[in-house]
Parts: structure tokens; sequence; C-alpha cells
């Protein structure tokens, strides 16, 4: 490949990457104040992004019992992000907190455009280890849970 | 005040326009950080030329008229990409402690650069400039504002972790 | 041991922990690497516009370069610094973010344009050092601009593209069951 037909390759790769959708790094008008959601779910993964740290979770079922699934029976995947990794360390929120498996509940504001993402409203609750919270109930609910980054409840009213 | 006016540029149609549109804001800040490089390096090489670190085959005068046309158009693209930047997130600039250092900043690098151009350039015409230590330290003086104009730049997105409680929001 | 082993071993290293909770270290070192990246790309832009012979090639061209390049490349060494840092915050996440990779090639191919060009184009620069340039080195001035600008663009898309990875990780087991 000459240099010239590599240059090209990298100017439609970059076109390609350019389609992707571009709402990582934001101030946080992007999120809908108005509305807040609250879920439980089992954490899968955390982004420690130093502008705005983010926690994966995939949201349990009415019962408690499992994560929700989608058609094709694959887990459904939200995201909540907050401040970045240095600020949410101080309140106890890290990669090492929240290891894959973790359940816990929190509110969001969620993203205009409709995609599973909301900005963090109200504190994080832990649940203990493989301790799910009672059907329709959360995680402030259970014996034992943990309480991170504020004290601000987690609204009555649960979406799922 | 500052804050109630950059709430009420957020819910403009140019603020909104900006905010829907996923590709402004990076496409800018692209040619934003281009722009750097280009006023950096520029205000670089007429500062070293002044120290007489480069181009000293050449007078000060052939360095300044070939740099300072990319130094001065390289702000005026920067304003630009900047103001449509900051009314896309009003509210997170004008609450930003970073962001108003960084605008009383550049004002002083804008002026000093005006008043070094006034000053400095009818003596190039002489022949082979020599500065005095003072307009040394001047002109080393400016890279450092602009290394920092570039540090507020970035810090603006991390405004509490750098300022506290000094965070205007 | 694999690529995403080491990636994950970098991730979870006392430096990364460190670089993560600490609030002034990220602000500083992205800082640090705008200004070098800005040095670099700007004093190449100079070469790079010299070859092109814009606006004149009445410099010397082995003056000009010789002058500029230290600054390139000191400014390219505390970049890579500052860079490895960023890699390290949040390794896990960069190495899986295409934007990322598109920029190390891009990277890349600066680096093989300025090796030919060090090598085989710019070896009789001696001939024109004051003169009009030869159209091989005109391309080679062109390739570098275009790719550092390339560079810089993917650079600030990696920020935009590296959260919102919904994936889930193969490790994770989401078949849970409780209470059966």
């Amino acid at each position: 490949m000459s240099t010239k037909s590599k240059v090209a390759s990298l100017v439609v790769s970059a076109a390609l990457v350019a389609t992707v959708p571009a709402w990582a790094h934001h101030s946080f008008s992007i999120f809908d104040a108005e509305q807040t959601k609250t879920f439980t779910g089992v954490v899968t993964r955390v982004n420690p992004d130093a502008n705005h740290l983010q926690i994966f979770f995939a949201p349990m079922n009415a019962e408690r019992k499992n994560v929700e699934r989608n058609a094709e029976g694959k887990p459904v995947v939200w995201a909540v992000e907050m401040a970045g990794s240095a600020q949410s360390a101080k309140d106890g929120i890290s990669v090492n907190a929240f290891p894959p498996g973790t359940i816990f509940s929190v509110s969001l504001h969620p993203l205009r455009n409709g995609d599973p993402a909301g900005a963090r409203a109200g504190a994080l609750y832990k649940c203990p280890e493989k301790t799910p919270p009672a059907a329709g109930k959360n995680c402030d609910t259970v014996t034992g849970s943990l309480t991170i980054g504020g004290d601000v409840p987690v609204p009555a009213a649960t979406t799922n | 005040m500052f804050l109630d006016l950059a709430k009420a540029l957020g819910g403009s149609s140019l603020s909104i326009w900006v905010q829907s549109h996923l590709w402004v804001t990076p496409l800018l800040q692209s040619v934003h950080i281009v722009m750097i490089g280009v006023v950096f390096v520029a205000i670089l090489m007429i500062t070293l030329r002044v120290l007489g670190k480069v181009g000293a085959d050449e007078t000060f005068a052939t360095v300044w008229n070939r740099f300072s046309p990319w130094m001065w158009g390289g702000i005026g693209v920067m304003a630009l990409t900047g103001l449509v930047l900051g009314i896309g997130e009003p509210v997170r600039e004008a609450s930003a402690l970073s962001f108003w250092l960084k605008m009383s900043l550049i004002a002083i690098g804008i002026v000093s650069a005006l008043a070094f151009g006034r000053t400095l350039r009818p003596l190039a015409y002489v022949g082979d400039a020599q500065f005095s230590g003072g307009a040394k330290f001047v002109a080393a003086g400016t890279v450092v504002l602009w290394l920092f104009i570039i540090f507020l730049g970035r810090a603006i997105a991390y405004d509490v972790e750098v300022w506290g409680s000094l965070h205007l929001g | 041991m694999d690529l995403p082993g080491i990636v994950q071993l970098i991730h979870d290293s006392a430096l990364s922990e460190w670089l993560r909770s600490s609030l002034k270290a990220m602000p500083i070192v992205e800082a640090i690497h705008v200004m070098t990246a800005a040095t670099v790309f700007g004093t190449i832009l100079v070469v790079d516009l010299r070859l092109l012979g814009w606006p004149s090639t009445q410099r010397s061209f082995s003056r000009l370069h010789g002058e500029l390049m230290r600054w390139t490349w000191g400014a390219f060494v505390i970049s890579v610094i500052t860079g490895v840092l960023l890699f390290v915050v949040n390794s896990v996440t960069y190495y899986g973010n295409t934007a990322f990779r598109l920029k190390m090639l891009a990277l890349l191919f600066a680096g093989v344009n300025m090796f030919v060009f060090e090598r085989v184009t710019g070896r009789d620069a001696a001939a024109w050092d004051k003169g009009p340039t030869p159209s091989s080195a005109r391309v080679a001035g062109a390739l570098s601009l275009t790719i550092w600008v390339s560079v810089l663009f993917i650079a600030r898309w990696i920020g935009f593209t590296k959260g919102y990875d919904f994936s889930i990780p193969d490790n994770v087991n989401l078949d849970l069951n409780f209470g059966q």
C-alpha cells in the first residue's frame, strides 16, 4: 500500500468514526432535568473518565430476580454519568467500589435524545453483595446497604 | 448577573442549535486546537527571534512580518470558534473561574502583542535590531502568559477540581 | 500475556489509581499535552509550509529545519510522556476506542512520512536549500500537513467517543436468578 492510499484509507476510516454518536463530552444540558428515572441494577463496567465517570449497569426486573432483557434475550444496559473520576473518588465512587456484579440503586436525569443513559441525581445505594431488594423495592430498603455520594433519597416512584 | 445572562443565552436558538447538532462542538474544538498550534508557535517564533535563538540570519522585521499575520489570523479564528463554543454551553463557561481568568489573560496578551508590534517594528527596520534585556524578559513572559491561557482553556472542564470553592457555579 | 491483559494490568496499577483519584493531576497533564502537541504541530507546520514554498523559499531550508526540529522533538517527548499518562489513567477505555486506535495509526504514518523524508527525499536538501523545492519535497510537506491536522482532529474526537461503550465485558455474568 502506498503512503497516499494509506492516507486515503485513514481519511475514510476517520469519516466512519465521525458517524458515531458524540455526546460523551458536554455540558449537562443534553440531559432532561425535568425527568427522573430510578433504577436498581447490576454493574457491568465502570469507565473512570477524568471528565465524567460513568457506571454501566443492567437494570433488574420488577421482581428483582434477574436483569431485564430485550426481545432478543440480551440484557438491557444503561449508563449513569456523574462528576469526573477524582471528584467521584472523593465521594467513594470508583472502579474498586463498584466492581462488576455490584447491585445498586440510582436516580438519573435521562438524555433528551432517548439513549439509555443519564446524569446521576442524588445518592447511590449499594446493596450488600448478592442481596437484591424485595420486588419493586430499591437498595435503600435493604439492611446493610451503603449510601454513597450524598444523602438525597431515591424517589419512591420507581420506573422498573 | 453573568450566570443569569448565561442561562438566558443557553435557551437561545443558536445555543440550542449547537447543543442539538452533535458534530458542531468537536469540529469547532478541533479547529480551535489547530489554531492554538498556529498562534502559539507564531508567538514562540517571534519571541525566539527577540531572544536571538532562531532566525538570527534574518532581520526582526522579516520574522515579525512572516509570523504576526498568522498570530492575528489565528487569534481571529479562535475568537470565532470560541464564541460559538461558548454560546453552545454558556452556563458551563460563566460558572468557570478558569474561563474568566482566561479571558482576562487573553486581553492582556492581545494588548501586549499590539504594544510590542508598535514599539519594536520601527526599531527593526533600522537593521539588525538589538533588544534590551527588558524587551527579552517581556517577550519570554509573553510565551509563559500564553501557556497559562492554554492551561486555563483546558481547566474549564475541571473548574471544581482546580479551583475548589472558588468555582462560580 | 495478551494485549488486553496488559491493558488491564496498566488500568489496575497504582499509578493509574493515583491519577484517577487526584483532583489536580489530570487537568495539569492534559494541559501540558495540549501545549506540547500544539508546539509539535506548529513547528512542523512552519517546516511544511517552507517545503511547499509558501510564502517563499528564500529562507535556508537546512537552517530553518535545524532550528525548529529541536523544539519539535523537545515538545514531542513531553507530549508522549503526558500522552502515556493519559492512556494509563483509563487504559481499558482508550484501548477499546476506535478514534484512539486511528490516532495511533495516524502518528505512525506521520513517523513513516518523516523517516522517508529524512532518509530519501531530503537527502539532496543541500541542492535546493534556498531555491524552489522539488516536487517530492512538496509532496512530503503536503502529506505531513494533512497527517498532523488529522492527528489533532482525531485526538479531539477521542474525547467525544470514549464514553458510552454499552458492551458487556465477557467476564461479567448476568444470569443471576436470585431466590430460585
